[in-house]
């Protein structure tokens, strides 16, 4: 709302300009955007988008804990390939993926306390294995958060579709749509987002928690629970022995490892935090480590207790006995079926609750991918744009890409979170790799120069779980990539080095441009010795005379008006207007033998007789000030073509002199409407004040203009 | 140069074609009429000019009266200028004009002050 504070009280520096220069009429798409956007916030309120753990626990965690909902489903239907007989093996993979999560979480926990900045994986690597490796770093994750939007995104819906069985065939529009909502809920700010997140997340904890309980509690008291695909006997497709058999079980394991995705979110995300940041950062972890362990070992349990059987159709693997028209439910809906009934109102809230947390997770990435990109792009390896915050002070380029990238994906794979699956967490284990490789040197050389024996033993105990973690990551990437290469790890073994060599050729692009910009030790900062000034004319009008008249105010050492003659006896009538006017300034006629106003002119202003190099060139060119989109089609044409034209030229300034039409101001005024906030009528008219614009005179003078 | 050579040549010419066959004409007709080319004008020497008016330039009341109008002929510019008078009929852009006077060179500018001049009819 509005401040009371003046407009310099809160030294809003630099941003702040940018935010009320949005007071301008700018255009018509900023009606929407402020009614899903929300209002500017001011960059001083950059602060209170901090995050205290229990909203920081849904914001990170969603990401890994939702894994949860389609890991298991994952090893079974590699699995189930295999026929039912390997089902049994899923007990020894949700092990070792319970493991890995702890070694993951354990090594990431000595990261976070190192490395606060929220430079994350990136900045390990980069300030300990160099540039490159922080570069593949950053494609690896940049690549892997779109996947994370694309297969939570995806997954979400297949759940939802588990309990609402009319969403089944309308996937990817669906799916698409929450991509979009989730953008939006983002554009808006984290803090917000976080708040909101924050609710389904518990809410997913505490209905597999119940779900586990009661389920586990049935089956212990003698229960004899059977899920609705018990019954159905899963053909395989063939014989898996001997070295086939281990391919099979590893990319089983390979597809389970999805759970540990997401760790590496909080590791980029310690600056949200509240303080003391690090401290935080690692309790958080540490929850998160011990929530998504439980629950993903308690599903696989109850899984494999109430025989799931499922299958992935794309593999050709086939379901015997089941009646005509079925469809294949997800692992956790048919688990809570199983244990509250389907239909029943705890399985109706499970599947809601999966299918946000899956939305949600989805979020992690937008959290995570933004400022990554923001930091990529500080470093100079991605636009600067990315750096840029918006309106409400998030990352809003970076979210907007994001967006756009996931739902390509989801498009092109059609909401399938299992064809999606297989191009996933090869760039999460990439990282994983390399920032504990990372920090392993970073031991090393803080070793090296540290004194204290406490410290000493802190470090080395801190080198040996990121070696663990080096070495078993490093393993797991490998057995990633072998057996998932040819189902569609190979996309993203493309897509990476694409997205690494782009990073190198724009940061090679913006050190060019650097290099020829940096100033020569004995730069010359002499003014120019003097300026020529003239001034476009094509017909005598208000704006025309306005133009001349503020050409003139500026005292150039010369000054001429300058028109082309397309046409004799115009040029002829606007000679003698001139003179009758006695307008107090030498007007030129250029002829155009090619009846061509930009190059004549353009000849012209390199002509202009300069007495020493030093001398200067400003045009002025009025220009109209219209408010239709459609009004820019039939004015300044000829304006704009010389505008660009004229820049080509050394030590030519061009000015543009704003003339503006009727139209303008009443496009200004419906803007006036846009920025109208409530309460605003009830005020009246007197203290009613643009949201951005607290008071202070800039901001009015901008308006009245 | 090789073959992207030829194709910028090829680029080049279509673009100042234009230009470069007008001043090639204009130097022509300069040479029939017994003109010098602007360029080889001598400063502080009689000479004798033909080509366009490429541009002229109406003072502004308040101050020395003056007409200044720049003739082009292909080769080179020099500036007429007739002192005391604001305007002349028919001096004005694109006509083609025979002028006599004396070559002053001012600052690297070649003028020629109140000349005697004739109005050519435009070229065919």
């Amino acid at each position: 709302m509005c401040t009371t504070r003046s407009y310099t009280l809160t030294g809003a520096g630099g941003r702040g300009t940018a935010s009320y220069d949005l007071a301008v009429p700018l255009s018509l798409a900023s009606l929407p955007k402020r009614l899903f956007v929300g209002r500017p916030l001011q960059s001083d309120r950059l602060g209170e988008t901090l995050l205290p753990k229990k909203i920081a626990l849904p914001v990170f965690a969603s990401d890994a804990l939702s894994s949860v909902a389609y890991a298991p489903e994952e090893i079974l239907l590699v699995l189930g390939i295999g026929g039912v007989s390997l089902l049994h093996l899923s007990w020894y993979l949700a092990a070792g993926v319970a493991v890995l999560m702890l070694v993951v979480v354990a090594s990431y926990r000595q990261n976070v306390h190192a490395y606060p900045s929220g430079g994350g994986d990136y900045e390990v690597a980069t300030t300990n294995l160099g540039r490159s490796a922080g570069l593949i770093v950053a494609s690896a994750l940049l690549v892997d958060y779109v996947l994370t939007v694309a297969v939570s995104a995806s997954a979400g819906v297949a759940n939802l579709a588990s309990a609402f069985r009319s969403l089944h065939g309308h996937e990817v529009a669906v799916t698409v749509s929450i991509v979009v909502v989730i953008t939006l809920l983002n554009l808006r700010g984290v803090r917000e987002s976080g708040t909101a997140f924050a609710i389904p997340t518990y809410g997913f904890m505490v209905g597999v928690g119940v779900m586990l309980a009661v389920g586990l509690t049935k089956i212990a008291t003698g229960d004899h629970l059977q899920a609705e695909s018990a019954g159905y006997h899963i053909q395989a497709t063939r014989d898996f022995t001997g070295l086939a058999l281990m391919v099979l079980v590893l990319r089983a394991f390979a597809s389970g490892c999805a759970a540990l995705t997401g760790v590496e979110a909080i590791s980029n995300g310690v600056p949200a935090f509240k303080k003391p940041k690090s401290r935080n950062a690692a309790t958080t972890l540490a929850l998160l480590g011990g929530l998504a362990v439980t629950m993903f070992l308690g599903i696989v349990a109850l899984a494999v207790l109430t025989d799931v059987h499922v299958i992935d159709p794309a593999t050709g693997g086939k379901l015997l006995g089941t009646p005509p028209g079925y469809q294949q439910r997800t692992v956790i809906a048919q688990i809570g079926a199983t244990v509250f009934g389907a239909g029943s109102v705890p399985f109706i809230y499970l599947q809601f609750v999966t299918a946000l947390i899956l939305v949600l997770a989805a979020n992690t990435a937008f959290n995570g991918f933004p400022v990554l990109g923001s930091i990529l792009a500080r470093d100079g390896y991605l636009p600067r744009q990315l750096h840029t915050r918006g309106d409400r002070l998030a990352y809003s380029n970076g979210i907007v890409l994001l967006a756009a990238f996931a739902c390509l994906l989801i498009v092109a794979f059609k909401a399938s979170p299992t064809r999606l699956i297989q191009l996933y967490i090869v760039g999460v284990f990439v990282s994983f790799t390399l920032s504990q490789s990372g920090m392993i040197r970073h031991w090393n050389r803080h070793l090296r120069s540290e004194a204290d024996p406490a410290q000493r033993r802190h470090m080395k105990r801190s080198r040996v779980i990121n070696s663990i973690g080096a070495v078993i990551t490093g393993t797991v990437l490998i057995i990633v990539l072998f057996t998932k290469f040819t189902h569609g790890a190979y996309i993203v073994v493309i897509a990476m080095p694409i997205v690494y060599a782009t990073m190198v050729a724009i940061q090679r692009h913006y050190n060019t441009v650097r290099r020829e910009l940096v100033p020569d030790p004995d730069e010359d900062t002499t003014l120019p010795s003097r300026i020529h000034a003239v001034v476009l004319v094509s017909k005598i009008h208000k704006a025309t005379l306005q133009a001349v008249n503020y050409a003139r105010a500026t005292r150039p050492s010369t000054l001429v008006a300058v028109t082309v003659q397309v046409d004799p006896q115009d040029a002829r009538a606007l000679q003698l207007e001139w003179d009758r006017r006695r307008i107090p300034v030498s007007l030129v006629v250029l002829d155009s033998p090619f009846r061509e106003v930009t190059s004549s002119v353009v000849d012209y202003v390199r002509d202009v007789r300069r007495e020493s190099p030093r001398d200067v060139v400003i045009v002025y060119v009025p220009e109209y000030v219209v408010g239709h989109w459609w009004e820019h089609l039939l004015h300044n044409q000829s304006a704009l073509r010389l505008k660009t034209r004229l820049r080509f030229q050394p030590g030519v300034m061009v000015t543009s002199v704003p003339w503006q039409l009727r139209s303008s101001r009443s496009r200004a005024e419906r803007e006036e409407l846009i920025y109208a906030v409530a309460g605003d009528t009830r005020k009246g008219p007197e203290t009613r004040r643009r949201p951005t614009g607290p008071g202070g005179p800039p901001a009015d003078s901008k308006g009245a203009a | 140069m090789g073959e992207r050579g030829l194709l910028k040549r090829m680029i080049h010419t279509l673009a100042t074609d234009a230009t470069d066959f007008h001043a090639a004409q204009l130097q022509d007709s300069a040479e029939e009429l017994g003109a010098t080319p602007v360029s080889r004008c001598a400063n502080r020497q009689r000479e004798k000019v033909a080509g366009t008016l490429r541009t002229v330039t109406l003072r502004p009341r308040a101050g020395v009266p003056a007409l200044e109008a720049e003739l082009w002929d292909g080769s080179g510019t020099v500036n007429l200028v007739w002192l005391g008078r604001r305007q002349i009929a028919g001096i004005e852009p694109g006509r083609r004009v025979l002028a006599r006077g004396r070559v002053a060179a001012l600052n690297g500018r070649r003028l020629m002050f109140n000349p005697i001049y004739d109005l050519l009819p435009p070229e065919c």
